[in-house]
């Protein structure tokens, strides 16, 4: 027996469809005795396994969508996003950061065009929740900054920080998911662009809608610039936008870090 | 062969209580914020679930001022026909030199073909070839992390013709050849025994002794099938009679063992968790006073 060509197989059936199992392809039965219990129904457990716990893993990071798909939609469509993308590390902590791209393809969530966005939302907190700790840039850590040299200052986004970019009413949308509003008259079908900051200051995961100058600045910091190119890059595209206010509040909300 | 060197960062279990608890994310206030158990004396976590940062992370930590720490990984997949991802072994070593735990396992089985993670414990026939490849990936592990693994013995359903050995012997063979340790699942003893009809105590006979170093307890469910019920390894449930039974028995045999009571679905109330805990340190109390000479 070649053991690689035995896992090969082995684990290419597992994630064909439960009927496959029935009349199990030789390639596999070849290497297994029916032990008084058919090998077809020890198939079906594994089976039963590894998409049930793959399934659950889905289940546990898209709880918005859950919440306006119920879990048997969210189920059977986790279950089709598993059997084309089956995880690539043994740790599932991000496990369905593409789970935005497949939802936007799969044809029974036509009618709910903003899915997507709820799960690009998901995957950026789920991200968050699971960053590397990494220090804070403070208010205090900014007080040190000689003046002359805050031009050439170099911040980065901390790990747990994510901007999204929705194409439909996010911040509104993730407000009825989580039952903050009832507002049902609200058209969600309608597109219009909403921008989101997520981030982890310590232990929980804060969303909260920002805007595109905002968007512009922390693209801009993410992009390795310095303050000063940040800042000249923002007000040349937002001139009104009050930089000092918005990276007070930036650093009061710790999603700054600088390199060591 | 590496001889085993303890860390002296390392916290054990004290002697007094050799049973630990499977820490999962209900419970951590039940384990961090309660004063410290005189029931149980360690606890276990997967430590793919601690490869971030954050809220998790955090826990682990503190949890760690208060109990010894064992690290029982799913993810290395071990039975794999190609290396360990060096990533994955990495990320291990990173959380053993930060919580310095006194014992690291993984289990006798595969879950990675090429690029897919199947997320289970896959079943491997007792074959030489596989023999050679599980010592390879063993060795490539002991020597990351620098000291020794132990092994589990797996639950599985289905049976593989032609393995050229038993799985107890299997066990021997490999902890012979690479110097990592045994950890006996005493409840997947029981359901292999079940599912691949053999028997459940001549398993523990053939074990040699001197390599187990670790033992776990748990819970598992019967899928019906057309002929008899498949046990399936869910730990999900009680213990069941028959398990505590075999437990005394391996006990007997292999002395008292640091001993894990695992919980990893359906998730009971704390207490439940610390009953089973109390009937695990019963049966120890009753072999230990059978041991006192009269």
């Amino acid at each position: 027996m070649s053991l690689h060509n035995f896992q090969k197989n082995f684990s290419a059936l597992l994630f064909q469809p439960r009927d496959t199992f029935k009349q199990p392809p030789a390639n596999i039965t070849k290497h297994f005795s029916d032990n008084g219990i058919e090998i077809h129904e020890g198939l079906e457990a594994y089976h039963a396994n590894v998409l049930g716990s793959l399934t659950n893993a889905i289940l546990q990071s898209f709880p918005l969508i859950a919440s306006i798909t119920g879990k048997d939609f969210l189920r059977a469509m986790a279950k089709s996003f598993i059997i084309k993308n089956p995880p690539s590390t043994a740790c599932l902590n991000t496990y369905g950061d593409t789970f935005d791209a497949f939802i936007a393809q799969y044809p029974p969530a036509r009618s709910l065009p903003y899915l997507p966005d709820i799960a690009r939302l998901e995957i950026a907190c789920n991200a968050a929740f699971y960053a590397h700790d990494d220090q804070p840039f403070t208010a205090q850590d900014m007080a040190k900054v000689a003046p002359d040299q805050l031009e050439i200052l170099h911040l980065t986004l901390r790990q747990n920080v994510r901007t999204i970019t929705s194409e439909y009413k996010l911040w509104d949308i993730r407000k009825l998911c989580l039952g903050i509003t009832n507002d049902e008259i609200l058209n969600f079908n309608a597109p219009e662009a909403e921008h989101l900051l997520v981030s982890r200051p310590h232990l929980e995961v804060h969303v909260r809608p920002i805007s595109l100058a905002d968007v512009t600045f922390l693209s801009a910091i993410q992009d390795e610039e310095t303050l000063g190119q940040a800042a000249a890059k923002t007000l040349g595209a937002h001139p009104n936008y009050d930089l000092q206010q918005a990276l007070a509040n930036f650093i009061n909300a710790d999603i700054f870090t600088v390199d060591h | 062969m590496r001889s085993p060197t303890r860390n002296a960062k390392e916290h054990h279990p004290p002697a007094h209580l050799p049973v630990g608890i499977g820490m999962r994310a209900a419970h951590y206030d039940d384990i961090i914020n309660a004063e410290t158990s005189n029931l149980f004396g360690w606890i276990e976590v997967h430590p793919e679930n601690y490869f971030g940062g954050g809220l998790h992370k955090d826990a682990l930590k503190r949890a760690c001022e208060k109990y010894p720490l064992s690290l029982h990984a799913t993810g290395l997949s071990l039975g794999s026909d190609q290396p360990v991802s060096q990533n994955h072994l990495d990320q291990i070593k990173a959380l053993i030199d930060a919580f310095h735990p006194f014992h690291i396992s993984d289990h006798v089985s595969w879950s990675a073909s090429g690029n897919a993670h199947l997320n289970d414990l896959l079943p491997l026939p007792y074959t030489h070839e596989t023999l050679d490849r599980l010592c390879r990936n063993i060795d490539q592990t002991q020597s990351t992390f620098q000291r020794p693994i132990l092994v589990e013995n797996p639950s599985s359903y289905l049976s593989f013709k032609g393995n050229d050995m038993s799985e107890p012997e299997f066990l021997n063979a490999l902890a012979a050849k690479t110097g990592c340790g045994l950890l006996l699942d005493i409840n997947n003893i029981y359901v292999q025994a079940n599912n691949h009809n053999f028997d459940a105590r001549q398993y523990l006979d053939t074990i040699t002794a001197h390599h187990v170093k670790e033992m776990h307890l748990a819970g598992h469910i019967e899928r019906e099938t057309q002929s008899r019920p498949l046990l399936i390894d869910t730990h999900s449930r009680p213990v069941c009679d028959p398990v505590w039974e075999l437990y005394r028995a391996a006990l007997k045999r292999f002395g008292v063992t640091p001993t894990l009571i695992e919980w990893d679905q359906d998730l009971p109330p704390f207490t439940t968790l610390l009953n089973e805990v109390a009937r695990a340190n019963a049966i120890i109390q009753d072999i230990e006073a059978q041991n006192v000479p009269a």
